[in-house]
């Protein structure tokens, strides 16, 4: 509830104090990588469907999770450590929005699309 | 890379041409004609008194939470007027236009509006008065009241919080803009997709429509982390958890819920863009789009924002009735609980926007019983605020009366949704004005509370009250116009009309429609009396000055320190010994403890980046809206080097001395002995 660093120097921040070059630099060059992947993956459409979107959804969790720890730096550490449980408290969330979503519209192509049309 | 375009496009000037102006619709130039004129009298007045530096140094340069939350306020209830009337002339248009013998004006086959221009009015009103009117005002509310509640000197980032207002700002300039250049868009609030594509909709309407939204959510999301991060990182020492004022409780809850959801809604946005401007096919039904996809979306982050709206206005009701009843509120942990409950339960229940899309029984009966289950922790509050003035000394002051009107609107609201929440009814009732007169009777619920809010908070903000006398008349004639407007508009949803009408086929409901035009007449008379209520108050301001507790029996940490607050909030950090801090301190006698030295303040300094920052993104949501590639980068840059600029400022806070907090706390000790009750304020009025 206390002020624990100086108000005069951003540069003493424990959160800044964690700042790399190197991470930044990996985690740009990393995520772009996979993104581009999975980009010229579906574009050229490399696999069936089901396939591709499991790719690239595994592609999309890698890439959150090196972002996560090369460029916010996010870890057990004590200064680190609030930030960290704030989002892992998010993945029950997007877990429930991303499986509501699949089981609506699964039940809505079952009834509405053309078997044989959808994935 | 672009999509093709219909119609002319130069390098220099995108889609700007001077066919844009609309300036053979008289009603835009009288519009026009009306903004110009307010607008001199405005500036010529500002220019007149010689105000420019004081605006400047003051206002629009300022990162004090309480001038952003006023401005924040005055922002919304600007829009709130145009929200106004946009409805007011669409209850016109469809009194005017009730069957095929109905008489044309101004180019209308029926009524006054052509159907191009009505869909826009529709669209409009609906943006304006969720996104620029009501979210404005309760964040502006929560931005001046959150700090001092918690015992904080200013919000965690008050940079941060300049640049939210601003970028809200310019959101709603955009949307104004579009009434003088180009159009607006004419599908809808929601934006149905996928109406809302290229093909369909050709111009730049929806594009107005579109970056607006994308940039006043930048604003919401960016306050959002600043009010978590001042309620979680900045309470006064003994403020725990649980002494936490519910307002602040609620806010909490509430900044949850919009930093999780408008990422969702500028994702949706994005998609949209992209299929607009580069020509992909996320929402167009061919190839490998889907339109329902939009939708999902869009309700995703759309029933979280209900409740982003509707939770402060449970919170602000939660400290205006413990107040005028006299008590403390009843089962505050169960409040906390409930708050929480409505906010979690809000992830759950999206669908229930789109029952009919055909996703079948069991998902449908899924959302039902989620949406369902947000009765329980509503119901738990509106029993604790029953509770709460079960027995009390209840004190009718205007706060009060827009507390317990939002009390029985949230009664009928939420029956009505519970109607609405059963898939069956759903069915019957769906894209029928019943579901606009309950979704009204909701928001009303909201503006209701924020009224109160208003009338609550005016005196710690300005140092005096509000007239008490017109201020009832303003709640009265809001109470008969809602009850004119909307107990017809339920009925004519049961009797099958449907929203969005530009033409009514069925003459048989012209009556209802002129007892809805009436009450837009009764809501008139309430602006009247609002006008009239803030002009009587400044005029007689020195006769209602009022000390800290305005009210006398106030309970919460924000009435502890002055009125007007002093731009510091405290002159020492206070110490806080119990929930309901001031009440315990009066139960006490320890209303006028003074402090026994003064120690130096630390404060963030006034910054024009924000304002640079919010005008930049003006131009580039109107080099987006109207492709002007190079007023879009260059805009972009500016924004990222005014961002540069300022990461590298270090000097961004300066120091009052305690010698000079000393002797502000002393001149205001001499000013409140003018004050009736004297500093701390009016004392708990005489039991009979």
């Amino acid at each position: 509830m206390s002020d624990s660093h100086d108000h005069e120097n951003p540069v003493q921040h424990p959160e800044v104090q964690l700042a790399s070059r190197a991470g930044y630099v990996a985690g740009f060059i990393l995520t772009l990588g996979l993104m581009f992947t999975s980009l010229e993956l579906v574009t050229h459409h490399v696999w069936a469907p089901f396939k591709l979107m499991v790719a690239t959804s595994a592609a999309a969790l890698v890439a959150v999770i090196l972002q996560s720890y090369l460029l916010f730096r996010l870890d057990l550490s004590k200064a680190q450590r609030w930030n960290t449980f704030a989002l892992i408290i998010m993945i029950p969330l997007f877990v429930l929005i991303i499986a509501l979503t699949w089981w609506m519209f699964q039940s809505l192509g079952a009834r509405t699309m053309i078997h044989g049309m959808g994935m | 890379m672009l999509v093709h375009l219909q119609g002319p496009w130069s390098p220099l000037w995108g889609r700007l041409s001077l066919s844009e102006v609309p300036y053979h619709n008289m009603i835009v130039v009288g519009a026009f004609a009306f903004a110009i004129v307010l607008g001199a009298a405005i500036v010529g007045a500002v220019t007149y008194a010689g105000k420019w530096g004081y605006l400047w140094r003051e206002w629009l340069t300022t990162v004090d939470h309480k001038k952003i939350g006023v401005m924040y306020i005055l922002l919304g209830l600007v829009m709130l007027f145009r929200g106004f009337v946009d409805a007011l002339m669409m209850r016109t248009q469809q009194m005017m236009a009730a069957g095929p013998h109905a008489a044309g004006f101004l180019g209308a086959l029926h009524g006054y509006l052509p159907p191009s221009h009505f869909d826009q009015i529709y669209s409009a009103h609906g943006t304006i008065m969720i996104i620029l009117a009501v979210t404005p005002i309760l964040v502006g509310l929560m931005n001046i009241v959150v700090p001092l509640q918690v015992g904080a000197r200013d919000m965690a980032y008050p940079y941060l919080n300049a640049v939210g207002l601003w970028l809200t700002a310019m959101a709603a300039a955009l949307v104004m803009l579009s009434l003088f250049l180009g159009d607006f868009s004419h599908a809808g609030w929601v934006g149905l997709a996928p109406l809302t594509e290229l093909p369909y909709s050709p111009n730049v309407g929806v594009d107005y429509w579109m970056w607006a939204i994308q940039i006043s959510s930048v604003g919401t999301t960016l306050g959002s982390i600043n009010l978590i991060a001042t309620i979680v990182k900045m309470r006064a020492p003994g403020m725990t958890w649980g002494r936490l004022p519910i307002f602040t409780w609620t806010s909490l809850s509430t900044n949850i819920i919009a930093l999780s959801s408008f990422p969702v809604l500028a994702v949706a946005l994005f998609l949209l863009s992209f299929d607009r401007y580069l020509g992909t096919h996320f929402f167009t039904p061919g190839l490998g789009g889907d339109l329902m996809l939009y939708t999902n979306l869009f309700w995703i982050w759309g029933h979280p924002e209900v409740y982003f709206v509707v939770l402060p206005a449970f919170g602000i009701i939660s400290e205006i009735v413990p107040t005028f009843s006299e008590k403390p509120l009843f089962g505050y942990i169960t409040m906390v609980i409930a708050s929480m409950a409505i906010a979690g339960v809000s992830w759950s229940v999206w669908l229930h926007h789109f029952f009919t899309m055909g996703e079948g029984p069991a998902v449908s009966l899924y959302f039902s019983v989620a949406t369902m289950l947000v009765g329980i922790p509503t119901g738990v509050k509106v029993f604790n605020w029953a509770f709460t003035m079960y027995r009390a000394r209840i004190r009718y002051d205007v706060p009060m009366l827009w507390a317990i009107g939002a009390l029985a609107l949230l009664l009928t609201g939420g029956l009505t949704g519970m109607m609405l929440a059963i898939p069956a009814i759903n069915y019957t009732v769906h894209n029928s004005v019943f579901v606009v007169a309950h979704f009204h009777n909701m928001f009303l619920l909201i503006a209701f509370a924020a009224m109160g809010g208003i009338n609550y908070w005016w005196p710690k903000v300005f140092g005096y009250k509000l007239d008490e006398k017109t201020g009832r008349l303003v709640f009265w004639y809001w109470v008969a116009g809602t009850i004119v407007v909307f107990v017809p508009m339920y009925t004519l949803g049961f009797m099958g009309m449907t929203r969005r009408l530009d033409y009514v086929a069925h003459p048989s409901w012209l009556p209802l429609l002129q007892l809805e035009e009436a009450g837009i007449a009764l809501y008139c008379l309430a602006l009247y009396y609002q006008l009239k209520q803030i002009y009587v108050s400044i005029r007689d301001r020195a006769a209602n000055r009022v000390g800290a507790d305005a009210w006398g029996t106030s309970r919460s940490l924000e009435w502890m320190t002055l009125s007007p607050v002093p731009f510091y909030n405290f002159a020492v950090t206070p110490v806080v010994h119990a929930r309901d801090e001031w009440a315990w301190r009066r139960e006490h006698g320890y209303t006028n403890l003074r402090p026994s030295r003064y120690v130096d303040i630390h404060m963030p300094r006034n910054t024009a980046v924000p304002l640079v920052i919010g005008a930049l993104s003006f131009a580039l949501g109107f080099g987006l809206i109207w492709r002007i590639w190079w007023l879009t980068a260059l805009s972009l840059v500016g924004i990222v080097v005014a961002m540069i600029i300022r990461a590298g400022d270090t000097d961004t806070g300066y120091v009052i001395a305690a010698a000079d907090v000393e002797r502000m706390e002393k001149q205001a000790d001499l000013r409140a002995q003018t004050v009736p009750g004297g500093r701390t304020g009016q004392p708990i009025r005489a039991v009979p």
